[in-house]
């Protein structure tokens, strides 16, 4: 028993679940809070941060539960939370966890170096690198620190397909490590590791756990305007931690924050091969009922000459079957499939993409994110759908150019009335690349 | 403001004029008009007679047929929703096993509205019990969370032998020969009063013929039944 209350350090539980693991709940170790708090009329869950009247949470007996995190297993206001306070038990490193320091370009340098030291200092720091600019490698020497002064390190995300890209290259890059990967249905059981790759949603499961949380693509859906994965956040690192921030294109919320100089930010706006973000270029098309228009036909023509893959973003699942049908009947000996959310085998469709069996995919906003194909160019159709914000759209336009021998690509945005959203999109994308430009000039100086 | 229970949009109200002269209290169903329609209802001019199961045309079921040969007369159960599609599914699993109690407003009015007319007629309401363990764990009772303002008979009670496992986690082999699960704890002579039994959800029909096998031996009318899905 001993054993299993080890290996449940960190975690969070309420009564049941511990007595579904064989625990016994009065044991000395287990630390005690409780689950549902009523004040003023007003229940508070202390997993989820969930607020709320009570009166629409009554249970017969008089007790109260919280809605929001009912799959967790539900809380009531007569049960309590167990926990056991994070001791760090990992083994000592003679030498360096991280086995082959990976290539960074000058600035990505200067980049890491600015991590390593928030972490050192326990701070919290925001990196905003322009899509393709390597954040990964950027963040390899901060874990390495943190992994050899035995902290506990959480890499979480909003997203399962990027859970899914990270865990591997931590892998392969801390070959010594123990680490665990965790999502709903993956499969694998949780084991008490020093380094954890996970959901954000699966944060709900900690207590004051890890010194060192990274969030990666924290504008991503469903991390952004939810409160609580942010208060699953706040409560799932230690009180004296650091935390790290990724983004490509940080949200009106961050920019704010950095503006007001509450997060600190290191901000990169060039890409890994030291070439500018590809431009957007905007169509606007006359006839809405069309479907695909002559102007927009001309990219798609030059592309399928040239034989470049491509994706084709459309806002609703109800477009990708027409779409794809039409492209299809213009080019009938070329291979595509559509993706969304719902289909079971999308990571395979994307890894034909890859291997050049298909050569195009109509797509949800399902891969604006964490998608790396070499010579890509992209079309969205309908732009000015209020689905495509700014970020989804500067994601977007991120896909094109990221790989070294083909940096250049087309990204084009079919519209039919200019929105904020579009606008925005443009000139982020205009004002990296001024950043960028400025970056290379003064590097050209340095040089001279 | 309201929101759907299922799916958080805001509800939208409309405010009639007749429901203003009708001078009664404004009833809503906390559900949007989508969400409402993803349950699948019953007809009631095609379904089975004996069991209410959703069928294309009005005659006994392969089910009732063989109940017929077992017992003297059907329960004539009535069912509002079809169990075996995923939207009910989803709900029970959320209002019965993640214990979201309030989900049970959104059949509140179907299920007491139909009570009522048989509580008019002196009819009696006994409700199918849950067992201690899983009331314990549960904390409500799913079939009175349904029935909040009708007067109802808790005349029977889970026998303890018999509940080691929950009837969902069992087949439909096991159901049917299953030994009676309930004890009696009503008035010995029911003086041939009427019964209408309550349930949620309505399987094999083995647990509401065990009930009413229990009920007849007190010398009660007839029994008919109710349950929210078939």
């Amino acid at each position: 028993m001993e054993k299993t209350l080890n290996l449940l350090m960190g975690r969070q539980l309420s009564g049941p679940q511990l007595k579904a693991l064989g625990v016994a709940l009065d044991s000395t170790k287990l630390k005690q809070r409780p689950a549902v708090i009523v004040k003023k009329g007003r229940i508070f869950c202390q997993r989820c941060g969930f607020q709320a009247p009570r009166a629409n949470y009554t249970l017969p007996d008089k007790s109260y539960y919280c809605p929001a995190c009912l799959a967790w297993g539900r809380l009531t206001t007569t049960m309590s939370l167990y926990s056991i306070p994070e001791a760090n038990d990992f083994k000592k490193y003679s030498q360096d966890p991280l086995e082959k320091k990976p290539r960074l370009s000058l600035w990505q340098k200067k980049a890491a170096k600015e991590l390593l030291q928030t972490v050192k200092r326990k701070q919290e720091r925001l990196l905003w690198a322009v899509t393709g600019a390597g954040k990964t490698e950027m963040l390899f020497e901060a874990l390495n620190f943190a992994l050899l002064d035995q902290q506990r390190v959480c890499l979480a995300t909003p997203r399962v397909d990027v859970c899914n890209e990270l865990y591997p290259r931590l892998c392969q890059a801390f070959p010594k490590v123990k680490s665990c990967l965790l999502y709903q249905n993956s499969g694998q059981e949780y084991t008490y590791t020093q380094l954890v790759v996970c959901t954000v949603h699966q944060l709900l499961r900690f207590y004051h756990a890890f010194d060192l949380l990274v969030i990666d693509e924290v504008d991503a859906f469903p991390y952004v305007n939810d409160r609580q994965l942010h208060y699953a956040v706040t409560h799932a690192k230690k009180i004296n931690s650091s935390t790290l921030y990724l983004t490509a294109t940080p949200d009106r919320y961050l920019k704010q924050q950095i503006h007001q100089n509450k997060l600190a930010v290191t901000c990169l706006p060039l890409r890994h091969h030291r070439h500018l973000l590809p431009e957007i270029t905007l169509v606007k098309l006359r006839f809405p009922k069309q479907k695909i228009e002559e102007r927009t036909k001309k990219y798609l023509i030059k592309w399928v000459k040239n034989k470049i893959p491509f994706l084709v973003f459309v806002p609703q699942i109800a477009m990708l079957k027409p779409i794809l049908k039409e492209i299809q009947h213009l080019w009938p000996t070329l291979n595509g499939e559509c993706v969304s959310a719902l289909d079971p085998d999308r990571l395979q469709k994307v890894k034909n993409l890859r291997a050049g069996i298909d050569q195009y995919l109509v797509t949800t906003t399902i891969l604006e994110r964490g998608i790396t194909i070499p010579r890509l160019n992209v079309m969205v159709l309908q732009a000015d759908a209020p689905l495509f914000s700014e970020t989804v759209l500067v994601q977007i336009a991120g896909r094109v150019g990221r790989d070294k021998d083909y940096p250049s690509g087309e990204v084009v945005f079919t519209y039919q009335e200019m929105t904020f959203a579009l606008r925005a999109a443009k000139k982020q994308i205009k004002l990296l690349n001024q950043k960028a430009e400025q970056l290379l000039k003064n590097d050209e100086m340095s040089t001279l | 403001m309201m929101k759907c229970l299922l799916c958080n949009t805001t509800l939208a109200f409309d405010f009639s004029w007749r429901w203003f002269f009708s001078f009664r209290a404004f009833e809503t169903v906390p559900l949007c008009e989508k969400c409402h329609q993803k349950f699948v209802a019953i007809a009631e001019k095609t379904s089975c007679p004996g069991c209410g199961r959703k069928q294309k045309q009005r005659k006994l079921c392969q089910d009732c047929l063989r109940w017929r040969k077992l017992q003297t007369e059907l329960l004539y159960n009535k069912a509002f929703y079809v169990y075996a599609e995923p939207n009910m599914r989803a709900y029970f699993e959320a209002y019965k096993f993640q214990g979201d109690y309030r989900l049970r407003q959104i059949f509140v009015k179907t299920l007491q509205d139909h009570c009522k007319k048989y509580l008019h007629r002196g009819w009696l309401v006994v409700v199918i019990p849950v067992d201690e363990q899983t009331l314990a764990t549960r904390g409500f009772d799913q079939v009175v969370g349904f029935l909040p303002d009708i007067p109802k008979k808790m005349y029977l009670y889970h026998l303890k032998k018999f509940d080691r496992c929950p009837q969902s986690h069992k087949s439909r082999q096991e159901r049917l020969a299953m030994p009676q699960p309930f004890g009696y704890c009503g008035p010995v002579d029911l003086e041939r009063k009427n019964i209408l039994l309550v349930d949620d959800i309505y399987t094999t029909g083995s647990t509401l013929y065990h009930a009413r096998e229990l009920l007849l031996a007190h010398n009660c009318g007839c029994v008919r039944s109710v349950t929210l899905a078939r």
